[in-house]
């Protein structure tokens, strides 16, 4: 390579701007591009996961200057510890959680039950709910809750459920909370519901029949009047179809069941379903599909396949 | 996942956010502390004591106009302070008003590939020659054509503006050019690269 390509480099500015580009002299000095070995960012991330496990009321680690009087640092590192210590008393979480396609019922301190679909959990902190006289509950998958209302001092102590982006509070009613990848919604069956939506400064008012979902990725929300059965069946162990498409059950089975379920055509997706199904069992809710449906619908190894092959007859 | 995503998920606490993120920038951050200070257990409690903020001030954070940009700053800003809460407790005199915003950014040789032609004592005259530019410079040059990030972003992680970020670039190009060590270097590389 002639010299001339190292001293006719552009001197433009331009080229700086430019992402790709950039004066040769640097192209060619080339820097080594590292690598890490892949243990040990698993081991620094490991550390980092688990530093914040436990991390909704931590405290911030406050720098200890020598240089300032020594008292305040005493009187600092004693608050520091206190708060630690209660912070991990407060942390202490009672923790429930069911598998794929196991309904179950937990019935909490204060009388409230609350029945959870498969592959969902709750926890809440005893110690808080002892002497704090807060209601909180932490829910990921889906609830039914039936809230007793409860009153201290001729007061009446709400009754908070919290998903990722929600919050429902309660002071005593029945409602189906849902928070899956996608889908966080709230369905009120009976009593009042106030509900704290992310960026929405005023509380929604919710009453019987409302339905309201929140898509966080797109920051949207959706209120509707539903009939509350096809959204609380599951408790009493079937599925109301009426209204769902098969394509909208697949997700159903999914989630709840986790079973992952392979269209070989997707218009089927599109099948309108109606009736009822029996969803503590999934073989007879396949079976029943099969029958409603006139498709071939199979479960092997976890997979659930729709196809409708062999069914067609074309004359 | 795009990075707005990732910026929405961390916001709203989804750790697999967190985690697409740590495991996107880690090396990056790693090797640009490293350029600071090279000793690694300090750099690697730097990144994790960023993360651990990062994450508990999740809810709080602002608009982020560039998350990697975000993130070389916060691991910078980190590691400084470590440096500077190890100095305050082996050096009594030292003051502790000092801003410790002059640790200056250095190349190793691990750095760059030099060819295997090159014997180490010239290899050592490079490293030198490149060391010499002022650490903004360096640091900008690191920036741009390792790290790929534009203009912007590297005025965002030196908080100085556009147009120094380029002054900078410029100046050090100038200076490496007028540099016959380099020149040469750049031939022989360029050579190699046609025998090949």
């Amino acid at each position: 390579m002639p010299p001339s390509v190292i001293y006719n480099m552009k001197k433009s500015r331009s080229i700086f701007g430019d992402k790709q580009g950039g004066p040769e002299i640097w192209n060619s000095i080339k820097f080594a591009k590292r690598k890490l070995p892949e243990e040990l960012i698993a081991s620094q991330k490991n550390r980092l996961m688990e530093g914040i496990l436990d991390d909704k009321k931590s405290t911030p680690i406050i720098p200890i200057q020598p240089r300032k009087t020594i008292w305040i640092w005493y009187a600092a590192a004693s608050i520091v510890l206190l708060m630690t210590v209660g912070s991990f008393l407060l942390l202490k979480e009672n923790n429930f959680e069911t598998s794929y396609g196991q309904i179950a019922t937990v019935h909490l301190p204060d009388g409230t039950s609350v029945t959870l679909n498969g592959n969902s959990s709750i926890s809440y902190s005893p110690i808080s709910w002892r002497f704090f006289n807060n209601r909180n509950v932490s829910l990921t998958g889906e609830a039914f809750f039936d809230v007793a209302k409860k009153e201290v001092d001729g007061k009446r102590i709400k009754f908070q459920v919290l998903t990722r982006n929600l919050q429902v509070e309660v002071l005593g009613t029945r409602f189906n909370v849902i928070d899956r990848e996608g889908n966080e919604s709230v369905v009120l069956e009976e009593g009042k519901v106030q509900l704290m939506i992310p960026d929405v400064q005023i509380p929604l008012q919710m009453v019987p029949g409302d339905y309201v979902g929140y898509d966080a990725s797109k920051k949207r929300m959706l209120q509707m009047v539903v009939l509350t059965e096809e959204y609380t069946s599951w408790k009493d162990k079937y599925i109301l179809l009426d209204n769902k498409t098969l394509g909208e059950l697949a997700q159903i089975i999914t989630t709840v069941y986790g079973k992952k379920v392979v269209f070989q055509n997707d218009e089927d997706k599109k099948i309108p379903l109606e009736g009822k199904v029996p969803s503590d069992e999934i073989r007879i809710l396949i079976a029943a599909l099969r029958l409603a449906t006139k498709l071939e619908i199979s479960l092997e190894n976890d997979v659930v396949t729709v196809s409708n092959s062999s069914k067609t007859i074309t004359i | 996942m795009i990075e707005s995503e990732l910026i929405f998920g961390l916001k709203n606490s989804d750790r697999q956010a967190l985690s697409v993120i740590y495991d996107k920038y880690y090396q990056d951050l790693y090797f640009y502390l490293l350029k600071f200070y090279s000793q690694e257990d300090l750099v690697q409690n730097a990144i994790h004591d960023m993360f651990i903020d990062l994450w508990n001030s999740r809810k709080s954070i602002g608009e982020i106009k560039s998350l990697k940009a975000y993130l070389l700053v916060s691991s910078r800003r980190k590691l400084f302070k470590l440096i500077k809460d190890i100095q305050l407790n082996s050096d009594q005199n030292f003051s502790y008003e000092d801003e410790l915003t002059d640790i200056p950014f250095q190349y190793s040789h691990e750095d760059f590939l030099i060819e295997k032609e090159i014997d180490d004592n010239r290899r050592i005259k490079i490293l030198e020659a490149i060391n010499q530019l002022p650490s903004r410079q360096k640091e900008a040059v690191y920036l741009r054509y390792y790290e790929k990030l534009s203009v912007e972003e590297i005025s965002l992680v030196q908080g100085i503006n556009y147009q120094s970020v380029l002054n900078n670039l410029q100046r050090a190009y100038e200076v490496l050019r007028a540099n016959p060590l380099i020149v040469n270097f750049l031939k022989a590389v360029l050579t190699a690269l046609i025998v090949h």
